[in-house]
């Protein structure tokens, strides 16, 4: 989705992305890295849709992925780190779709 | 644990609150700001320091109004607040002790340098003067977990985020606001894959559009959703707008780099919607009568920015609706105090100003606070406040034209379409809160128990607004009787163990 403006970045880190290797500019947040490899962040848990990276600046939630284990982490608001593991999200397990409340 | 005392805690170091920030530092109030970037400067100078140390080349892509963001960061870097990045506030607490007179009994105050100046009443602004206790808790988390500071004073300078925009399609990967292509190109570096095509309107898509151009990523086009109509209102107000320093002619500018570029701008466009599978791949709109598909492989939409007015709401500060911007904005007084003792709000998040505006509201703000802990007197309070409300005025005459401008027709604050996401966490879509809004479910928060909008991750931050405004439109009431959701702490996500551990005390 995104792509450099230069071809050669000094200082760099590398993160895996769903076990793919991905290198990026120091000081950029994880989500940077999703969308340089145009990748998805999530699949919601209502239907099961692919989402991306939104807003960039931590309100819409939409690129919410796993880092190093620990899911639900806004990928536009924690900087890469070398060696960090990001994994994309895929919904809820089923039988756990919530249901909406109906009118008396 | 007692918890570390300030006298102010500033939420966000954008302009307002560098702004604050200084002139509570010139007052010597020991002052903490909180800020949840890794570097001053908000989202308008986001990175500001980096990019003019590190690759100073693409500041001529970003332009003179974001080069002047790095001597204002340098400036609060060294003016002795102590600044916390990368710190989340999920929470402020008005200790039961704020409403007792004399609470600030624990606080070292230094009674040689406080004055004592004046009346302790002042008709023009609705503030006791006295001295109130660090009796405000701000909990935030960090990299290291989640912290308490107590604080006599709170400003809340939060900022803004971009309107949501509920077209169909919006939720596709490959779509993403124009502020986040802002924020790829000054964090990153990096400029969104072409075909790309904006839609929206607002003068954050023209520059966006302009700074791309410089980056050599020209756009496909440019689609804009105000009406004509929207050319004619604005106009009425331009008198005021030419005074108002360089918005008209920045305005113009960028219109005349897109026209040179040969980027063809459709206004007054209409129907807009994105298509794809799995990604969007094309944006289809209506312009004077003619269908149009663009094939995209990005589209960034904007269609204004709104408060991002969580943290005030949280704590039940009045407010009331701008039926001009759109939104909700806080009840402050000239100097941004808010119907809370002891909380102000400046800059953005109490009303779209812009950065300019913003410097000065958070100046006035600190000058406010300064002259409640008695560390300025009334008469130096005024004569500084003077100065500082002639160039905040300057500012604000250019919003009612830009606010008559670029303000989004109905049809895009309100899906008309019954299939259209207007909650995009939990996946609601517009026929559906229309059909509940029509059996007369009261308001918002009624409205997240029976559909379940708002109750997603983002907490109601993409769908607030339309939802007020979906209830407004289908019961004919007005949008400020119809309230907003009740918004309630933790605003941004901890951790039940960091919470646990707040409480304990081990936290640090």
């Amino acid at each position: 989705m995104f792509r450099s403006l230069r071809d050669e970045i000094l200082l760099t880190v590398t993160l895996t992305v769903d076990g793919e290797p991905c290198t990026v500019p120091v000081d950029v947040s994880v989500a940077v890295a999703l969308l340089q490899r145009g990748s998805i962040a999530r699949t919601t848990a209502r239907s099961g849709s692919a989402r991306a990276p939104y807003c960039m600046m931590g309100v819409c939630f939409e690129c919410l992925v796993e880092i190093d284990g620990v899911s639900n982490r806004q990928a536009c608001m924690v900087m890469a780190e070398d060696g960090m593991a990001v994994r994309s999200q895929h919904g809820l397990p089923a039988g756990l779709l919530p249901a909406p409340a109906e009118l008396p | 644990m007692k918890p570390e005392q300030f006298d102010l805690a500033i939420i966000g170091a954008g302009p307002a609150g560098m702004a604050a920030a200084l002139e509570a530092r010139r007052q010597r109030l020991r002052t903490v700001v909180l800020d949840e970037q890794f570097q001053p400067g908000g989202q308008i100078w986001r990175n500001v320091e980096a990019v003019t140390t590190r690759r100073p080349q693409d500041l001529f892509l970003l332009g003179p109004d974001y080069a002047d963001g790095y001597p204002i960061a340098q400036r609060f870097r060294t003016c002795g607040a102590d600044y916390r990045p990368g710190a989340r506030v999920w929470q402020i607490e008005i200790m039961p002790t704020a409403r007792q007179a004399g609470a600030g009994a624990s606080m070292a105050m230094p009674s040689s340098e406080a004055l004592d100046t004046g009346p302790d009443d002042d008709p023009q602004v609705h503030v006791e003067r006295r001295r109130t206790g660090a009796d405000r808790h701000v909990c935030y988390t960090d990299a290291r977990g989640a912290h308490r500071i107590a604080t006599r004073h709170v400003l809340i300078a939060t900022g803004a985020f971009e309107r949501p925009m509920p077209v169909p399609g919006w939720t596709l990967p490959g779509v993403l606001t124009c502020g986040a292509a802002q924020v790829m190109l000054k964090t990153a570096g990096m400029v969104p894959r072409t075909p790309l095509v904006l839609a929206g309107a607002g003068p954050l898509v023209l520059l966006v559009a302009a700074q791309l151009l410089r980056a050599g990523v020209k756009p496909a086009a440019v689609i804009e959703t105000v009406p004509a109509a929207n050319y004619l209102r604005a106009l009425a107000r331009i008198g005021p707008a030419l005074l108002a320093p360089g918005y008209i002619s920045k305005g113009l500018s960028m219109i005349g780099a897109l026209r040179r570029a040969g980027v063809p701008r459709f206004i007054g466009a209409l129907d807009l919607r994105l298509e794809g599978a799995g990604r969007v791949e094309s944006v289809l709109f209506r312009h004077r009568g003619t269908e149009h598909r663009l094939r995209a492989e990005t589209v960034l939409l904007h269609q204004g920015v709104v408060p991002n007015a969580s943290l005030w709401q949280s704590l039940g500060v009045d407010q009331t609706w701008d039926a001009v911007q759109c939104c909700f904005r806080p009840g402050v007084d000239a100097w941004g105090n808010s119907s809370v003792a002891g909380l102000l709000v400046a800059g953005d998040s109490a009303g779209i100003g812009g950065a300019e505006a913003a410097l000065c509201a958070g100046e006035l703000a600190a000058l406010s606070i300064a002259w409640q802990q008695r560390r300025i007197g009334t008469e130096e309070r005024d004569r500084r406040a003077k100065t500082v409300r002639r160039a905040l005025r300057a500012h604000w005459s250019a919003r009612p034209f830009l606010d008559r401008l670029y303000r989004p027709p109905q049809a895009m604050r309100v899906p008309p379409g019954d299939d259209t996401i207007v909650c995009r966490c939990e996946e609601v879509r517009a026929g559906e809160l229309r059909e509940l809004a029509a059996r007369a479910v009261p308001g918002p928060n009624q409205m997240k128990a029976f559909s379940r909008c708002g109750m997603g991750p983002c907490q109601g931050r993409l769908c607030g607004l339309t939802v007020t405004e979906l209830i407004a439109q289908t019961q004919r009431r007005d949008p400020g009787e119809v309230g907003y959701y009740r918004v309630r702490p933790p605003i941004v996500p901890v951790t039940v163990g960091e919470m646990a551990a707040l409480q304990s005390g081990d936290e640090r």
